[in-house]
């Protein structure tokens, strides 16, 4: 059986549109089974078509046996809480692992919180850059990259209210 | 008390008789409503855990043949929001049905 890996870079607000991607690439015989530094594997099988869901959540042994319980195939699990599904196209039809908004928002909400704590950490271990800071080119190399890291957590901040925001509408 | 979610209502419902696991509470809901409503996993795995938060609902371990099997159940105070919103729920049906059935006999009291 023939596999190939791919390389991708997500971020965590972009969870919906990674799982369609995964879908599509199922759809032309590509089926996803690994992630791991950023390159996603693929086993190729023309006869099969699955649906890919990716979800966060904290999980336990009555999180996964449960998704397994309604067809849900659990394939990996990254940084914990992001936990990628799938299931035979032809037989799990529209169902999807949400069947509501509230609970998707609540997903995101999830999210926010999870990153919230980290950024926070972050912040306090940087506070040491700033004590020892000398004004020479390797500080100023860190701060510019701490500075783009907590950007991109900026980011990411404001991404995750607007997924937060879009469900609300649907309500 | 802020109303509850369309799915949190009937996780609770759900669990109003007695105890049941996840997969449990998704097959009673489609059961009882012909199966019109299907709770996703992951919808319920999130109303259960805040539910839980809220001590709404607490997991029990039961011996179920020869393997642990663990179950929710419905709290008192679980009990008590559920009646609040079933009650909240009641009270809008008799509002709308008094309003649908008796829109045209006093029609004429809109023009005072």
């Amino acid at each position: 059986m023939k596999t190939m890996k791919r390389f991708k870079l997500s971020l965590a607000n972009d969870i919906e549109k990674e799982a369609n991607w995964l879908t599509e690439m199922s759809a032309k015989g590509w089926h996803f089974f690994k992630y791991k530094w950023g390159f996603y594997y693929f086993k190729e099988d023309k006869e099969i078509s699955y649906i890919y869901q990716v979800d966060f959540q904290e999980s336990t042994d009555e999180y996964f046996e449960l998704y397994e319980q309604v067809g849900w195939e659990h394939m990996h699990t990254e940084v914990m809480q992001f936990h990628y599904f799938r299931a035979d196209a032809s037989i799990i039809g529209n169902k999807r692992i949400y069947s509501d908004p509230a609970s998707v928002k609540g997903m995101y909400k999830r999210m926010f919180s999870f990153y919230l704590v980290i950024f926070g950490c972050m912040l306090v271990t940087q506070i040491g850059l700033l004590l020892i800071w000398d004004g020479n080119l390797f500080s100023k190399f860190v701060l510019a990259l701490v500075t783009a890291v907590l950007l991109l957590y900026v980011y990411l901040f404001i991404k995750l209210m607007q997924q937060m925001k879009k469900n609300e509408k649907l309500v | 008390m802020q109303s509850l979610s369309e799915s949190t209502y009937l996780v609770l419902l759900a669990l109003t008789k007695r105890p049941l696991h996840g997969y449990g509470i998704i097959k009673k809901i489609e059961h009882y409503s012909d199966g019109a409503i299907v709770l996703a996993p992951g919808t319920l795995y999130g109303v259960l855990t805040n539910l839980q938060k809220q001590h709404l609902i607490e997991l029990v371990t039961a011996e179920k043949e020869s393997r642990q099997k663990k179950t929710y159940q419905l709290t008192n105070a679980g009990h008590e929001a559920f009646k609040l919103e079933y009650q909240r729920f009641k009270n809008m049906l008799t509002i709308s049905d008094n309003i649908l059935k008796g829109a045209e006999i006093h029609e004429n009291d809109e023009k005072v």
